[in-house]
């Protein structure tokens, strides 16, 4: 199996990476790290760091638009920032603008495909959502008197940003909900099983539901498929251990997990949960990053970034 | 030589220890030594008031370039617990998931509680989060630093005689308390990366003896009114001193405990012995409690100082020594299995605070010496004397032709003796006279005098009438331009071009500016360099006899510039009177009005035709009227030019504050740079004074330190000041001269300014600004009175202190306690005591001498242990040591329980965090529910906490001994062909075998000495205990450690010496795959499909056959003990050893838990 599932590259990061994402195309890759931003080319060369050096910036949240020429930065400290980039040969070269500042307090980010929102899931009990010009659309927060039932929040808006799908992962019993994205009102929402934490969610292509990743403890994850209603389990794959990444691909129904302490990519059937093809990275998985349903990249706990590229059945010998 | 030796202070308690350490070691060597280093670590940054008698640790890279002394371990950037929850539910963290309650943490943490920037606030779990997340840097890398630089070269021979190599041994503390946060959450991880330093760097550091000294929480009974919520104390102090004993008592190369810190190889860590040697409590009190023996209260006073006074008992090279003879015997003392593992102290000091009054001195001397040379005087008398004493210098020096060499302006020499009381000169006004006051050198002022003279003489000789010489045909209307002409073209020249149409005054610039504009700035230079001269030799001055500097140099220099001053003043108003009395001003514009009148008649007459000459014509006389006033006008104006330009030299000289340019006249550039110098003494003066209060102040707070005895008074320090060698040598090296090098000594600040000035010291060179002159002042007389340690002794004070040697004998016989109240029968054995008394009188008086022999041969006799060559000189140490104590007979420790269990029960607190505690106290919560009479809430043994860390791994060995696949059996040590009898897991299928040893019976027997004389069946149920820790902590896999990491663990226990030979594939065996061979097991029972269609049924009968056949007979017969008519036997419950009974009353519970699910189960149906 993971001869379909190849992985071409490694590259060194030097520090502790916790997010990726990929230019649709497959030829660029940016990378959170402790230290900053960096963009590579798929061949490894370092094109961008953001900050200089000096002055580092640990970033755990990514999103990019296909084009990667806008750089969404989510930073620990909660500066949600969005880097301009402008490619000039062989480097590219970016203009900060500060969007968002949530006190040591973003949890996860997502952006809409047409670049217009960007959601932004809090470790508190707090959701936001804004323009990708910083322009808040809505906010339940704490500080205004809406503090949302549940925290530590994962987010993942729709294809055309008219679903905004977020799960909790707080003590106790956690939410799974669907809400308009424009006005933040619940269109469906259910309750997990008591404990149960939904880390992470993905939406899957052509308006087919939503992948979340369960974690009924600390050891094991679950991975499961609702219809956009979150009516309909579609399907479901339990995990021995827990699942530390997913992504989706934009155009085609394929997820992609990191489980595990050994760092295992698995490239998963977005419509059916089938396990399509698995590689080892060897080291927890932060992050990932799946396009054009062939390149794959993750970035791992041992501060590498691993290049890899599916082979679809159909294309096999 | 002090010795090696390495002090690390965690949290609050640490760093106030290490400060008091850090004044002591002040106190005694003048600084901190080489040999010795402070390291404290806290959540919590350094404060103001982080200081002790004026003493703070260092939190930069000190001039020594030593390390830091502190070391903030804050969070990084933006991580909040919330943050650490976020990590761990996404499982992106593999060090954090092990143990942060984060459930419990999540209720109780309020928002600003989650951010963990500011200290533990009380939380051992936020103390430990903050360590995990700087456990590299700074905790690990400093620790490593510290230990390297501590450590030293090792010794080219290592000594083999059990006593040398303890002497040798280099000493590591780590201080803390257990009842904050950061210290009670830093306390075992310290020690663990202690030890995982050394032994990573085990080839260097051989000989290493680590010792933590734990604060009790009675000593913060006087904080509790001024902390948010003191209701934390008792329990983190039981929850920290608990898993302190498991790790002391039960960690061992037989059961290598990970701690992992990070997500990287590098941060795993192992546990494979004690991870301290000794340990040593300190309470508020000693058993008995009297006296000096109660250190309640402000632990600054009491707790503190007696830690920081009992490792300098340890730095001491000689005292170090003694305590190290035995120390090599303490293991005598100690017994795991018994729990007496710990020790405690009491130390009382009498010292001569040599450092304190060195620094006194230093102060004392220093404001004198301000006072004496650079001070205005305040006495009235002295300070007319001293400045009639100046002017007259003045008058003297300033009326001669050169002053120290330079050469004295005429000017000033003039105004000297024109201003004189007695037989004045009188200034002559003339402008020739004038032009001579300012005269620079003879041939200078003839030439200029000549030029000026030669010019008056030219206008004359020029202005020739009409019909006169060469103008005898000139007609009148052609002489009168010609002359007006010549007139214009004479004051162009000599005065300047006339600026201002309408004033005839403005003009400037021209030949006599240009000579005269030369003086005052060449006036200016030569008077600077002579008054410098002058000043610099009145400031410099000395008593040519002793050399020391003559007093009130710098107000007397004052007054000479002053006086001075005084002297152009009134010279300047001497030439204004009389060239007020010539009246030239007056008579300028006198004559300027006849010369614009000779003007006009000049333009009347020039056209008139005169037919017969009868005397001079009108136009005639119009024209001489015109070259007189014209020639004598210019005369008045060379005049008043030269008179201003004298006053303007005078100006600038002195006369006024300011010259015509605007630029500060000479005399006040230097009254200002005396006055600015004044000034600044008079600020270092200030702050030296306010030091002193402080430093003073500082001495008091030491008087009050409860174990402590500062020997000595006023009068004896007066005395010790007075005496020549003292103060008498630190002024002859101060203001005098020793052996051709002068003490203080003006300069100037360039070679080439005049009348700027830095003043050089013995000590080094200039200082800027008054905080930095007296910090340098201070440290260098500071660094002079080190004299004072050659010629006192503790040994003399004690001598004189004490009335007799019996008084200090009996003194000394009081330190007899610990200050650690314990139960002596529940301890089962008293403590063992080591007394030692220390003092040197090598450099002692005779009496003080014999004083000390009577008392030496006394207090040997009475036991003690007494060191007559202590390394310090001012310090007298009397120091008990009691060792052998376990923590169930410690008073403070048994008090806390029911706090600890008060807390831990209703569920408001997180307090251990490490997860076997966790998992055990969740246990012990639950046996009252046995509802034993004799089996009561309890601590459980730390042998079987150990292996409660996963509650998974713990239930499932419990379940796999129930339905048998553990169990007993016969081994065959294929290398020794020996067999025993070890407890077995079968994982076979199908009938196959497939046994996996779990237990090492011969590692229990060389551990347990009791082993081998218990019955066969205590015996077999100690290798189930054994079996059961080796199960979780070698078989079993280790949650987030990849199975490609497990090689390299393996080997690096090979390397620790641990072994792991008997177990097949350590840190591999899946949980899963033993439940998978419960279930089998299970299934096996039945009922099959086949024969129970509904699967209801099915499983209840199934659940009943596993209660019947497995569960229940496992518990009755072997862990509870009881045979088929409820008769007791041999249980694990009943074992001897309360490790056994424990594991059986765990197992009891797991058991019963899952008896009643399946009893449900069964009823169900």
């Amino acid at each position: 199996m993971s001869r379909d599932l190849e992985i071409r590259r490694w590259i060194q990061i030097g520090q502790r990476a916790y997010a990726v994402t990929l230019s649709s195309d497959g030829q660029y890759i940016a990378v959170g790290s402790e230290q900053g931003v960096a963009v590579f080319n798929k061949t490894g060369r370092c094109l961008l760091t953001h900050p200089p050096a000096s002055t580092p910036l640990p970033v755990h949240q990514l999103g990019a638009t296909p084009d990667l020429t806008h750089l969404y930065v989510g930073a620990r400290q909660g500066w949600l920032i969005r880097l301009d980039l402008e490619r000039e040969e062989d480097a590219f070269h970016c203009r900060a603008h500060s969007l968002y500042q949530a006190d040591s307090d973003l949890h996860t980010l997502s952006l809409s495909i047409d670049d217009q929102l960007i959601a932004v899931g809090h470790l508190s009990p707090a959701l936001t959502l804004l323009r990708t010009d910083g322009h808040l659309l809505w906010r339940c927060h704490p500080d205004d008197g809406t503090a949302t039932e549940g925290q530590l929040w994962a987010v993942a808006l729709d294809a055309n940003g008219s679903t905004l799908y977020v799960g909790s992962a707080g003590m106790g019993t956690n939410r799974l909900a669907a809400l308009d994205a424009r006005s933040g009102s619940p269109t469906a929402h259910c309750y997990l099983e008591p404990g149960t934490k939904a880390t992470s969610l993905a939406v899957l292509p052509d308006g087919k539901g939503v992948a979340v990743v369960l974690a009924p403890d600390i050891y094991t994850g679950c991975l499961v498929a609702y219809d956009p209603g979150l009516t309909d389990l579609q399907w479901e794959r339990t995990f021995d251990e827990p699942i530390t990444a997913l992504t989706s691909d934009h155009q085609q129904p394929l997820l992609a997990v990191g489980v595990g302490y050994e760092g295992e990519v698995m490239v998963i059937d977005g419509q059916n949960g089938r396990i399509m093809a698995a590689e080892q990275t060897r080291s927890v998985v932060n992050g990932l990053a799946l396009t054009q349903g062939r390149s794959l990249a993750a970035v791992t706990q041992d501060k590498n970034l691993v290049l890899m590229h599916y082979l679809p059945e159909e294309f096999r010998l | 030589m002090p010795k090696r030796m390495l002090a690390i202070g965690v949290g609050g308690s640490g760093k106030q220890a290490l400060t008091i350490l850090k004044e002591r070691l002040e106190e005694t060597y003048g600084q901190v030594p080489d040999n010795v280093v402070l390291l404290c670590l806290d959540t919590d940054d350094l404060r103001h008031v982080d200081t002790f008698a004026g003493t703070r640790l260092n939190p930069q890279f000190d001039e020594r370039k030593r390390e830091p002394e502190f070391r903030h371990v804050v969070s990084k950037p933006g991580v909040t617990m919330d943050a650490i929850f976020g990590d761990i539910a996404s499982g992106h963290t593999t060090a954090f998931m092990y143990w942060v309650e984060k459930e419990k943490l999540d209720r109780i943490l309020g928002p600003s509680e989650r951010d963990i920037r500011g200290g533990a606030q009380q939380r051992r779990p936020v103390g430990r989060v903050g360590l995990f997340q700087r456990w590299d840097n700074p905790v690990s890398s400093s620790i490593v630093e510290a230990i390297t630089r501590m450590y030293g070269e090792p010794e080219e021979e290592q000594p083999v005689d059990a006593v040398r190599i303890e002497q040798s041994k280099r000493l590591i503390f780590v201080v803390g308390s257990v009842a904050g946060g950061t210290g009670s959450g830093f306390l075992i991880d310290v020690a663990n990366l202690i030890r995982h330093a050394v032994h990573s760097n085990r080839t260097r550091w051989q000989s290493v003896d680590v010792s933590a000294i734990v604060v009790l929480p009675d000593a913060f009974s006087a904080y509790t009114t001024r902390m948010n919520d003191p209701t934390n104390l008792k329990p983190n102090s039981y929850a920290a001193l608990r898993e302190l004993d498991r790790f002391i008592r039960t960690h061992s190369a037989a059961l290598p405990y990970m701690i992992r810190y990070d997500d990287d190889l590098r941060s795993i860590t192992w546990s494979t012995g004690q991870p301290l040697d000794h340990v040593y409590l300190v309470d508020t009190a000693s058993p008995s409690t009297i006296g000096d023996f109660d250190l309640s209260g402000d632990p600054m006073r009491g707790v503190f100082p007696v830690i920081a006074d009992f490792i300098m008992t340890h730095i001491d090279g000689s005292l170090g020594d003694s305590l190290a003879t035995l120390r090599a015997n303490a293991g005598q003392h100690y017994d795991k299995e018994e729990g007496w593992q710990y020790s405690s102290f009491n130390v009382m000091t009498y010292i001569f605070p040599v450092d304190d009054v060195i620094e006194s001195f230093s102060y004392r001397f220093l404001r004198e010496m301000l006072a004496r040379q650079f001070l205005p005087i305040a006495e009235k008398k002295t300070k007319a004397l001293v400045e009639q004493e100046a002017i007259k210098e003045t008058e003297r020096v300033f009326a001669e032709n050169s002053v120290g060499g330079r050469v004295n302006p005429g000017v000033i020499q003039k105004a000297i003796a024109s201003t004189r009381r007695m037989d004045p000169e009188t200034a002559d006004v003339s402008w020739p006279g004038l032009f001579n006051l300012i005269a620079l050198s003879e041939s200078a002022f003839a030439e200029d005098y000549q030029d000026l003279d030669q010019s008056l003489v030219y206008l004359a000789s020029n202005l020739i009438p009409t019909k006169e010489g060469e103008f005898k045909h000139e007609n009148y209307d052609e002489g009168y331009p010609r002359l007006l002409n010549f007139g214009e073209q004479f004051m162009d020249d000599f005065l300047g071009p006339q600026t201002d149409p309408d004033d005839e005054e403005s003009r400037f610039g021209g030949d006599w500016d240009k000579i005269l504009a030369r003086y005052r700035d060449a006036l200016r230079q030569r008077f600077s360099e002579a008054l410098d001269a002058a000043v610099l030799e009145a400031l410099n001055r000395r008593d040519p006899n002793t050399h020391v500097l003559e007093r009130s140099r710098l107000p007397y220099t004052r007054a000479m510039v002053a006086a001075l001053k005084d002297r152009l003043v009134r010279f300047k108003a001497l030439l204004d009177q009389e060239y007020r009395e010539q009246q030239i001003d007056t008579r300028i514009r006198q004559t300027s009005e006849e010369l614009r009148n000779a003007i006009a008649w000049m333009y009347e007459t020039k056209d008139k035709r005169y037919i017969i000459r009868i005397g001079k014509p009108e136009a005639r006389k119009a024209q001489d009227a015109y070259i007189g006033l014209l020639v004598e006008k210019m005369e008045l104006v060379l005049h008043q030019r030269i008179y201003r330009t004298v006053l303007d030299v005078l100006d600038a000289l002195g006369a006024s504050e300011q010259d015509s340019a605007g630029r500060l006249s000479v005399l006040d550039v230097c009254a200002q740079e005396l006055e600015n110098w004044q000034a600044c003494l008079q600020d270092a003066d200030r702050i030296i004074r306010d030091w002193a209060g402080v430093h003073e102040r500082n001495r008091q707070a030491k008087r009050r330190v409860k174990v402590r005895r500062y020997l000595t008074n006023l009068q004896f320090e007066e005395q010790l000041y007075q005496q020549p060698e003292h103060s008498g040598m630190v002024a002859m090296q101060v203001m005098g001269q020793v052996r051709g090098t002068k003490g203080l000594t003006w300069q100037r600040l360039e070679d080439t300014e005049p009348l700027e000035y830095k003043l050089v010291t013995t000590w080094g060179e200039e200082a800027k600004g008054a905080e930095e002159i007296a910090r340098k002042f201070s440290a260098g007389t500071k660094q002079l009175f080190q004299v004072v340690r050659q010629n006192v002794t503790v040994a003399d004070r004690v001598a004189t202190e004490f009335a007799s040697s019996a008084s200090f004998v009996n003194v000394v016989g009081q330190v007899n306690e610990p200050f650690l109240r314990y139960h002596s029968p529940a301890n089962g054995k008293p403590m063992f005591h080591e007394r030692y008394a220390s003092f040197n009188v090598d450099k002692a008086s005779d009496e003080a001498r014999k004083f000390l022999e009577e008392a030496q041969t006394t207090l040997r006799n009475q036991g003690l242990n007494v060191d007559a060559t202590a390394e310090s000189l001012v310090a007298c140490t009397v120091a008990e040591v009691a060792r052998g104590v376990r923590l169930g007979a410690v008073e403070q420790f048994t008090a806390c329980e029911p706090d600890y269990r008060g807390k831990l029960y209703k569920g408001r607190e997180s307090l251990h965090p490490f997860p076997e505690e966790q998992v055990a106290t969740d246990y012990e919560g639950r046996i009252e529910a046995l509802g034993e009479p004799d089996n009561r809430q309890r601590p459980l043994a730390p042998e079987l906490v150990v292996a409660m860390g996963d509650e998974d791994k713990l239930r499932t060995f419990t379940l796999a001994c129930a339905y048998q696949l553990i169990q007993e059996g016969t081994y065959w040590d294929r290398d020794t062909g020996g067999e025993s009898t070890e407890i077995f897991l079968n994982l076979g299928d199908n009938g196959s075998e497939h046994r996996i040893p779990l237990s090492q019976s011969r590692l229990v027997r060389e551990l347990d000495p009791r082993f081998i004389n218990v019955t066969a069946e205590e015996q077999l149920a100690r290798l189930y205990l054994n079996a059961l820790q080796n199960f979780v902590l070698k078989a079993t896999e280790k949650r987030g450690v990849p199975h490609q990491m497990v090689p390299t663990l393996v080997e690096d226990l090979k390397r620790r010496g641990v072994s792991l030979g008997y177990i097949e594939n350590p840190f591999t065996l899946s949980v899963r795959e033993v439940n998978e061979a419960i279930r089998n097991v299970i299934e096996g029972l039945g009922p099959s499909e086949e024969e129970e269609g509904d699967r209801q049924r099915r499983e209840a009968i199934n659940a009943r056959l596993r209660v019947e056949r497995y569960l229940q007979p496992f518990l009755l017969d072997v862990v509870a003990g009881q045979d088929s008519q409820k008769e007791p036997k041999y249980g694990f419950k009943s074992s001897t050893v309360q490790r056994v009974r424990d594991m059986g009353t765990v197992m009891h519970l797991i058991l019963q838990n899952e008896i009643n699910v399946l009893l449900k189960r069964a009823a169900g149906a």
